[in-house]
């Protein structure tokens, strides 16, 4: 696949300040956006190297920083253009490479504050709701909010609840959440309006020491959610209450943050 | 004098400040991390990067050399060798072995010196540079170190950092001839000092979403001023003002950029700065220019701001110390 048919115009690149624009895909894209985003991404970077500083590719949007010291705004949004036009040509939807990213999850009331509530509004029982949520494989479709946050999609119909009308003021590290049609991993404790059905026992998110990142969510990468039992969940280092999992990173008070 | 770590090959010595006292949120800063925000880390990077620039500029440093960026303050440290400093931005009161030492200048230290920065007076944030900058790890090619969660680390009295130690400063101190003071000891002229108590009006470029907001609204914003709330921080300014009208139509959350301002649904504009989440929802008027969010980070809680409209793109100049 190259372009869907009938997209005349794929993209609209506009310029945000100074140094940034934002390249947004045509609506046509449909599903494969996070794809085609994805694949755009990797070939900018290959091919403006240093002179892009940052790039925030979400759904169906790839926000470009450029570096001022390579400042030449007007020419580079020409090259831009053409490199993305580029890339959409050699986009094939089945090749692309993908990470599969597998998450344990404990599905339970002890860690899944919301979970009887969607199984009496749904009318399923835990089995089923658990059926729902592993039995497709999800697509990274954005990261952000926090560091390591990632919105996956699509829930299945029959699974979708909305936000919370009141968010909580806590959410334990590691808590599988959903909300309309999508679902996620917090990577650690924070505020959160999103419905919670259980726990994962692994870090979705860290920094090691040396520097490394630890299973971090990138666009595109697919994720596959598995039912694990209460004992498995303790074995892999899962624990019940607010903390969420063993600490084994020191966690800092963020209230102090200017 | 605790002892040096010792590079065993290179035989090089790398010197210590040790930190006393220190407020809630000093940071190692730089130029920001690149290639990072598409795991939803921050950027992060000197607030006012103009202030910031001049320290280093001070010290002969090139521009973007991990630096201190101290907020409110107070900060006390001492220094294990001799080393140059120079502080600019917000004012405080700085002294160095209890004699005074001055904002927007540069200054030597000897091996056991103290430095004590008091809280910032006017402007919010001030920036302490070494002769050489501090020498860190790099992690996205920036000195900010991050925490296990992504977050920034902000430093705790009792952690020290690591520099090149200078003899010539402490050389050029005892036995300074005219050319080496005046090398030593540089001022950045007073009409490159900015008023950090004088109105800031800040230069909106409007941005894609612009025409999305009413006539009415608009009007809004460049009629009144707007006054800094105070959950206002490195992330983002809230501003408390004319309320203005949102479309409601949902949006798709896209990648934000550096000054961006959005509106949520309670109308009132928040200008996103270093620290902003990598992506966002909410409608947005535009990005400040670079320079106006510079100012903007020295202002406090409680100082008002004015918006104004800049013609569209390309932003005529980019301000930066001279080189």
């Amino acid at each position: 696949m190259a372009l869907p048919e009938g997209a005349t115009k794929p993209m609209e690149i506009q310029q945000l300040n100074l140094n940034t624009v934002i390249l947004q895909l045509d609506d046509d894209f449909g599903r494969t956006s996070a794809s085609v985003i994805s694949h755009i991404n990797a070939l900018l970077l290959e091919h403006f190297g240093q002179r892009i500083i940052n790039t925030v590719p979400a759904y169906r949007s790839l926000l470009i920083e450029f570096s001022l010291q390579h400042h030449a705004m007007a020419a580079s949004t020409a090259e831009l253009e053409q490199q993305v036009r580029a890339a959409l040509s050699h986009f094939q939807a089945d090749t692309a490479e993908r990470r599969i990213v597998e998450i344990p999850v404990y599905y339970h009331p002890s860690v899944g504050d919301d979970l009887e509530q969607i199984m009496e509004s749904k009318n399923i029982s835990l089995a089923q709701l658990i059926e729902l949520h592993t039995r497709i494989q999800y697509q990274v479709q954005a990261v952000g909010f926090i560091p390591g946050f990632a919105y996956l999609g699509n829930l299945e119909p029959a699974l979708q609840v909305s936000r919370l009308a009141r968010p909580r003021a806590t959410v334990a590290k590691g808590s599988i959440a959903i909300a309309e049609q999508q679902t996620a991993v917090y990577p650690r404790a924070t505020p959160g309006g999103w419905n919670i059905i259980g726990r994962t026992p692994i870090d979705v998110f860290h920094i090691t020491a040396e520097g490394e990142i630890a299973h971090a969510f990138e666009l595109g990468d697919t994720v596959q959610f598995r039912s694990i039992s209460e004992a498995d969940f303790f074995a892999l280092g899962g624990r019940l209450g607010q903390s969420g999992q063993n600490d084994r990173y020191s966690q800092r008070d963020e209230s102090l943050k200017p | 004098m605790t002892s040096h770590p010792r590079d065993t090959y290179t035989n090089s010595v790398y010197a210590l400040a040790t930190i006393n006292k220190t407020g809630a949120s000093t940071l190692v800063v730089d130029g920001g991390r690149r290639r990072c925000q598409h795991l939803g880390i921050a950027a992060a990077g000197a607030a006012d990067q103009y202030a910031f620039q001049w320290a280093n500029t001070l010290v002969g440093n090139p521009r973007q050399a991990p630096s201190l960026e101290i907020t409110l303050g107070p900060l006390s440290l001492r220094f294990n060798s001799p080393a140059r400093l120079a502080i600019a931005g917000a004012e405080a009161t700085i002294k160095l072995n209890g004699i005074d030492r001055h904002c927007w200048s540069s200054f030597s230290v000897n091996a056991g010196d103290r430095l004590d920065i008091g809280y910032a007076t006017a402007g919010l944030r001030y920036y302490l540079a070494i002769g050489g900058g501090f020498i860190t790890e790099r992690l996205f090619d920036s000195c900010t170190p991050l925490e296990a969660d992504g977050s920034n680390h902000y430093l705790q009295a009792g952690e020290t950092l690591q520099y090149r130690s200078d003899e010539g400063a402490a050389t050029y101190k005892t036995f300074a001839n005219a050319s080496q003071s005046a090398n030593l000891h540089k001022m950045t002229p007073w009409q490159l000092r900015p008023n950090y108590a004088a109105p800031l009006t800040l230069t909106l470029i409007p941005g894609y979403q612009f025409k999305q907001f009413s006539r009415e609204a608009i009007r809004s914003l460049l009629k009144g001023e707007y006054v800094i709330g105070k959950d206002s921080n490195r992330m983002g300014y809230r501003l408390e003002g004319e309320s203005l009208d949102v479309s409601s139509k949902p949006m798709t959350s896209e990648g934000i950029a550096y000054g961006s301002v959005q509106v949520p649904s309670n109308g009132q504009p928040i200008v996103l700065l270093n620290d902003r989440q990598t992506i966002g929802g909410y409608p947005k008027l535009g990005c400040v220019s670079a320079r106006d969010c510079y100012a903007l980070a020295q202002c406090r809680p409680g100082q008002s701001v004015r918006f104004s409209l800049d013609n569209p793109l390309p932003e005529k100049t980019f301000q930066s110390p001279p080189s």
